[in-house]
């Protein structure tokens, strides 16, 4: 058993096993890796241009199974914690160029003569033809080359991208999927100043979104004290269950970095379509409304 | 009594509870000082924990962990409207509002019960729609409101508009489900705060202030924490599950992976809180609302992005259908708008919000809303529903896009759906509904059949054959114009002026038919349920209709109630005055009858079901087999069944299967079959099931067919269990106005018409219930309507045949214990009259008349011990159904009684059955509250039962507001009874007023009845004012009249 143990942690080519990441970021992806929208395959596509062969795979699959435990994104940068063999993660960074504010004004220039762009991206889309507003202003979008990106690893592995890189890249293709504006912010523009400064009502943002409203005194008068006015029948409209669970946060999305071990989009499929019923009869019966007596 | 009430108070969801008050409690208690500053004084009409757990244990069971229940049993104050005299309770059930005076609102101790999330639901649902939940338990206006915000959280968790989300409070972070009003939600939700009782928000944890959270904020933290608790319910685990348990105590550190499966397993489970570095919780917290933002954006804007489709103008489609017929091409519109939150009525076209011009733009400004911006972010987001909305963002400032018939058609059934429920506003037109077009091409079959020469060997399990045809809107449209139809591919065309959905499946089937020359063949049953609209899809084609001719034609148009029936001739055996309308209905159930299908007599109280139904069985008597029919009713009625029949129908053999006596299996089949009627009640229907299913019923026959509304109950089983020449129902309650109700009464009636009980369920109860679909409502109405006879006496044909003033006997039957009772103060009399004589003799005749008059009302009279009420009378048990049909049918009655102990023994058991207020005169009462209650009574908002003793009441009083009158127990003189009953019969009264005089039959009250009917003008005489005349019978008479006859007893 030893001599397994030391010729496994010895070898110089090692399919080293990564030690169990609990709660690591889990690829969200239903087949293959990376994200399902056009920019993050483009993305993805920048990687596999890179040729490092069974890295790729490896990588990938470090990404399924949730060995990156931390991702955050800046300007220009990416740094991750990404759990390997070694009890101590392994710190990755991504840089990329960020473009120059001149390279910025041609670009929003072009932006703006299409007013779908701002749409699809305010809807959390890149939009299908982007590039070619990138291609007018004179500057690159993705990375095309592995020039355009600065990768580091503290892993013992010397090549570069190694696995634990190519694991972050792939979260970070899923992770565009979601929100477009990460590629705009790793090239150093962020949302609000990308869409100049889109008005986000403040109470949205705010923890407790209950609006602070007027407090009213009790009325002394006893016939308005114990009988209020009556409820109009027709008051809450065709109550319809819908045929798409969960659309609500279907518009919105996959969850940031998704950490859990079942699908959330899956989960609240089921839990909705569940509470759909309940909610119906709750409807119905809180008004007499019921086949049976209860 | 207890009136129970509700309030949320902080987080804290409080029962509590008024009930009359409590001699326990000192007078001084409620005196003129109110509360000092520091505490206020126990509420002197306070329930009482013991009766808020007793009222809550039916719905949510009894708690068993006493720590708990201890816990949930909390002191409160509830600020009451307070007058001099103390506080004002919420009805007069539970006292008399003082009189007026200053009042303000002063704060009173009470009891409440803290109530969880599922508690209230069960709660609220139990309470729903309800008057009261059980004898003398009231449901409070503001607990009945509280059933409607439940309804609300409802409508948002089936329509699913929540997210998952995580609140914190106090450092402690919950998993949520968080309501998102939109659309109209916000609107509802105001609206709904408006009609909030101020009890429901009167209840605070200090005595210090009283609670000043309006009606608006109250309702939504009540939606917040009631769309948790649904959307939680089903899915969470088994209370104590060891993870959630763990959790909760803090023991050992929650094991999960990642705080998401925390979440994810949180937001499932009973157990909100969720552990874990506080940091962490804190970022996880902000990510999640993060996450939320582009929905609570959308959600919080004062305006919000609608699609409207506009049809192409009406010249260009007509000029097109008159060059090819072709379908419109790019002519029709999807137009941008944006609607603003708070008036739906104000809508700016997206072509005028992209550069808006000054008077638009103040409308903006004036809500601080950036037309551009949000423009962009929600038609981006409406982009991914719909490729032809991101077609049109290419251009600037788009006004909406262009689309031909197929787009406009895929718009309509598809886009304007997922539009709608993803938060977007919708406008269609208005020919359009949910189903498709108003107008369709229809399918109909076709039915020949030879002329109806009798109606003898015709049956409806005739098998006939039909073909198809199509029709638009009633005209039939030819093979020639179909096919130009289908050649022209487009699923909406306008046809003959108006829009027309074609499904090209339908008319390829229909087409395929025709050059087959094919024919379907269905039952005459089928065909029926298809002409009515019921069961409709046959040979691959969904049919809207029938057309026959022949006989089959006949017979439909008899059932569509195009064509009247001829009028069936009174029987001969039949010994009485058949009114007009009576006729119509008896020939109505002969009809369906003959063919073999169920009726449901439904007429208004008083108009006479019972002799309709008699001269039925009669007839049948007399032309077909001597076989029996079944008569099932309620036992309060079984007596007066029995009455009917001898008085209508005297050569019927009539069996009352009912009582201890009563014969069983093969005895009881052979003394069926001598009988024409077998009377029998709902509890031995199924009681003795066996026997009666043995017997080959010429047919089964229910009175007050709503005992078997509710299809999953033993009798309601039984009842469909019987086999039986044919099945009537009657009832006087509206069954048709109930949809959930009409499937257990027409599975009886005519089985499997209306579909499986799910069936029903998906194609009626809830679209009508839930979706207020108007369409469910006609169809069912139209599938219902030709087995339910319903008249109003009010109804302009019956008033002219109804007589102005109809007096009606109820006989009734005896419980066992009043008969018993009855028996001994008979036998008593009979010993005393013996050596009584004179003076003596007549006072003990006089008193044994009143004591078996008083046990014939009801054993807690006669005995005057205060004792339960319930159950133990058959007047007092058939009063109560009479006057639950006539309240729930809106009318008003007067109840008469010599007695005033009975008075008030009807009083207190009518305020506890119904709910509502009972008004009670007699000698005591002083003119001034007198008139007061009269008003009252006349007022069209007043209570609607007057129970009068007849001396205080019989005179001087105007009471037409009452459209029936009760005498519970007679006085042996009509001259007094009538002048009672003038009372609501009034010169100038337009109104048909109904008489019913109670009578208990076998007992000396039916005995005297029939000797003032059989000498009425001797009588009239001899009677005089008062019952002397009683007193001058022999001790021979005397016995006999004393005697009681066995048939009398019930159960």
């Amino acid at each position: 058993m030893s001599r397994r143990h030391w010729y496994w942690d010895r070898t110089y080519y090692p399919p080293s096993r990564p030690l169990d990441a609990r709660g690591g970021i889990k690829s969200q992806a239903r087949r293959g890796a990376g994200g399902e929208s056009w920019w993050a395959r483009r993305w993805i596509a920048v990687l596999e241009s890179f040729h490092i062969g069974a890295r790729l795979q490896r990588g990938r699959s470090y990404a399924r199974s949730g060995q990156a435990l931390s991702i955050d994104i800046d300007r220009g940068i990416v740094r991750a914690k990404v759990q390997g063999s070694r009890p101590r993660p392994y710190d990755v960074t991504i840089k990329m160029n960020t473009l120059t504010g001149a390279q910025w004004k041609m670009l929003e220039k072009e932006l703006s003569n299409k007013p779908l762009y701002a749409a699809r991206l305010l809807a959390g889309e890149m939009p299908q033809d982007i590039e070619e507003a990138f291609k007018q202003a004179g500057v690159p979008l993705f990375p095309a080359t592995s020039r355009d990106l600065q990768t580091e690893c503290s892993c013992p592995d010397w090549s570069n991208p190694c696995k634990h890189i190519a694991a972050v890249y792939y979260l970070l293709g899923e992770e565009f999927d979601r929100d477009p504006f990460l590629i705009f912010r790793l090239r150093g523009r962020t949302r609000e100043e990308l869409v100049g400064g889109l008005e986000v009502p403040a109470e949205a943002r705010e923890a407790a979104p209950e609006p602070a409203l007027p407090g009213e005194p009790l009325p002394d008068d006893p016939a308005a004290f114990w009988q209020g006015a009556p409820v109009p029948d027709d008051l809450y409209g065709e109550v319809r269950i819908p045929q798409i669970h969960a659309a609500l946060p279907k518009r919105l999305g996959n969850f940031p970095f998704w950490r859990g071990n079942s699908s959330l989009t899956d989960t609240l499929e089921c839990v909705c379509a569940a509470a759909s019923a309940r909610g119906l009869e709750a409807f119905l019966q809180a008004d007499g409304r019921t086949e049976d007596e209860p | 009594m207890i009136v129970y009430h509700a309030s949320l108070c902080d987080e804290e969801f409080i029962f509590w509870g008024e009930a009359p008050e409590d001699r326990a409690v000192p007078v001084s208690l409620r005196s003129g000082k109110r509360a000092s500053a520091g505490g206020a004084m126990p509420f002197p009409y306070d329930a009482g924990k013991k009766q808020l757990e007793a009222g809550l244990a039916p719905f949510l069971g009894a708690e068993k962990d006493s720590a708990a229940r201890r816990a949930r049993a909390v002191m409160r104050y509830a600020w009451l409207p307070t007058a001099e005299t103390g506080p004002l309770p919420s009805s007069p059930l539970i006292a008399e509002a003082a009189a007026a005076g200053e009042v303000v609102l002063a704060p009173w101790a009470i009891a409440g019960r803290v109530l969880q999330g599922r508690e209230i639901v069960d709660l609220l649902a139990a309470c729903g729609g309800r008057r009261i939940l059980g004898p003398g338990l009231i449901v409070g206006a503001d607990l009945a409101w509280w059933c409607q915000a439940l309804r609300f959280a409802g409508t948002l968790v089936a329509r699913q508009s929540y997210l998952p989300g995580v609140s914190e409070a106090g450092g402690t972070y919950r998993s949520r489900w968080l309501p998102v009003f939109q659309g109209e939600d916000p609107d509802r939700m105001a609206r709904l705060a408006a009609a909030m009782p101020a009890a429901a928000r009167a209840v605070s944890a200090e005595a210090a202030a009283p609670p000043q959270t309006s009606p608006s904020a109250l309702l939504r933290r009540f939606v917040e924490r009631m769309v948790d608790a649904l959307v939680r319910l089903g899915a969470s685990p088994v209370p104590g599950a060891p993870a959630a348990a763990a959790s909760r105590r803090g023991r050992r550190k929650p094991d999960f992976d990642s705080i998401h499966d925390q979440w994810l397993l949180s937001l499932q489970s009973a157990d909100p809180a969720m552990a874990g570095d506080g940091g962490e919780l804190a970022r996880f917290a902000a990510q999640v609302r993060e996450w939320h933002l582009p929905v609570s954006i959308s959600a919080s804007s004062p305006f919000r992005l609608c699609f409207r489709l506009e049809e192409p103008p009406a010249e260009d489609a007509e000029r097109e259908e008159a060059e090819s017929g072709s379908a419109g091409r790019d002519a029709w519109q999807v137009r941008y708008l944006l609607q603003a939150a708070n008036d739906r009525s104000l809508l700016v076209e997206a072509r005028d919000a992209w550069k808006p011009r000054k008077p638009v733009e103040a409308v903006f400004r004036a809500r601080a809303f950036e037309p551009r911006q949000f423009l962009l972010s929600a038609l981006g987001q409406a982009a991914g529903i719909c490729p032809r909305i991101e077609q049109s963002l290419k251009r600037p400032a788009p006004p909406g896009y262009e689309l031909d018939a197929a787009g406009a058609h895929e718009f309509l059934t598809l886009r304007a759906q997922t539009l709608e429920q993803a938060g977007f506003g919708v406008m269609l037109p208005a020919w359009w509904t949910r189903k498709g077009t108003k107008l369709r091409l229809a399918a109909r079959a076709r039915v020949k059949s030879r002329a109806m020469q009798s109606a003898a060997g015709l049956s409806l399990d005739a098998i006939v054959r039909f073909d198809v045809e199509l029709a638009l809107g009633g005209e039939p449209i030819t093979m020639a114009e179909l096919e130009s139809l289908a050649a022209l591919k487009a699923p909406l065309v306008r046809l003959r002026g108006q829009w027309v959905e074609l499904n090209a499946a339908e008319i390829r089937t229909a087409i395929d038919f025709w050059k087959k020359k094919a024919a379907g063949t269905a039952s005459v049953r089928e065909i029926v349920q298809m002409a009515l609209g019921g069961d409709r899809r046959r040979v691959g084609l969904i049919f809207e209709g029938v057309s026959a001719d022949g006989w089959v034609a006949d017979l439909l148009a008899h059932l569509e109630g195009n064509a009247p029936f001829e009028e069936a001739a009174a029987p001969a055996g039949f010994r009485g005055e058949l009114r007009p309308y009576q006729v119509r209905g008896y020939s109505w159930l002969a009809f369906l009858k003959q063919w073999g299908l169920g009726a449901c007599l439904a007429d208004d109280m008083g108009l006479g079901k019972t002799i309709q139904a008699l001269a039925l069985i009669q007839r049948d008597w007399e032309s077909d087999g001597r076989q029996p029919v079944l008569l099932i009713c309620p036992t309060s009625v079984v007596g007066n069944w029995q009455k009917e029949a001898a008085r209508f129908c005297p050569e019927l053999p009539v069996l009352v299967h009912h009582g201890a006596a009563r014969v069983k299996g093969e005895a009881f089949q052979t003394a069926a079959a001598r009988h024409a009627i077998v009377v029998s009640s709902y509890a031995l229907l199924h009681r003795d099931l066996e026997s009666l299913q043995a017997v080959p019923w010429a047919g089964v026959i229910l009175d007050e067919a709503q005992n078997i509304k509710n299809p999953e109950t033993r009798q309601a089983r039984a009842a469909r269990s019987l086999a039986a020449g044919y099945r009537v129902a009657m009832t006087g309650t509206p069954v048709e106005n109930n949809v959930g109700d009409l499937w257990s009464v027409m599975e009886y009636l005519n089985p499997g018409f209306l579909g499986s009980r799910e069936e029903f369920r998906r194609k009626f109860f809830v679209p009508i219930q839930a979706l207020r679909d108007a369409d469910a409502a006609g169809r069912l109405k139209r599938l219902t309507a030709p087995f339910i006879l319903r008249r109003l006496k009010t109804d302009r044909s019956i008033i002219a045949d109804l007589p102005e003033k109809m007096e009606m006997k109820v006989f009734c039957t005896l419980t066992r214990e009043q008969a018993s009772l009855y028996r001994a103060v008979a036998a008593a009399a009979e010993q005393g009259m013996e050596s009584a004589a004179g003076i003596q003799r007549k006072g003990l005749i006089l008193a044994t008349l009143s004591k078996l008059k008083q046990v014939c009302n009801h054993p807690a009279q006669f005995l005057g011990d205060n004792s339960a009420i319930e159950g133990r009378s058959g007047k007092l048990a058939r009063l109560t159904e009479m006057l639950e049909e006539i309240l729930e049918g809106g009318d008003r009655a007067l109840v008469f009684s010599q007695f005033s102990e009975m008075g008030g023994i009807l009083r207190r058991h009518l305020q506890e059955t119904f709910g509502r207020e009972v008004l009670f005169l007699h000698g005591a009462v002083p003119k001034k509250k007198r008139d007061e209650m009269v008003e009252r009574f006349q007022d069209g908002d007043g209570p609607r039962v007057f129970v009068l003793s007849l001396k205080a009441g019989g005179t001087g009083l105007n009471l037409t507001a009452a459209g029936h009158v009760f005498h519970f127990d007679r006085w042996w003189n009509p001259a007094v009874e009538n002048q009672a009953t003038d009372r609501a019969f009034r010169i100038g009264q337009r109104r048909n007023v109904q008489v019913h005089k109670f009578v208990c039959a076998g007992t000396l009250e039916e005995k005297i009845d029939e000797m003032i009917e059989s000498k009425k003008d001797i009588a009239a005489k001899v009677v005089g004012t008062g019952e002397g005349w009683l007193t001058e019978l022999s001790t021979r008479e005397l016995k006999e009249l004393f005697a009681l006859r066995g048939e009398a007893i019930g159960d």
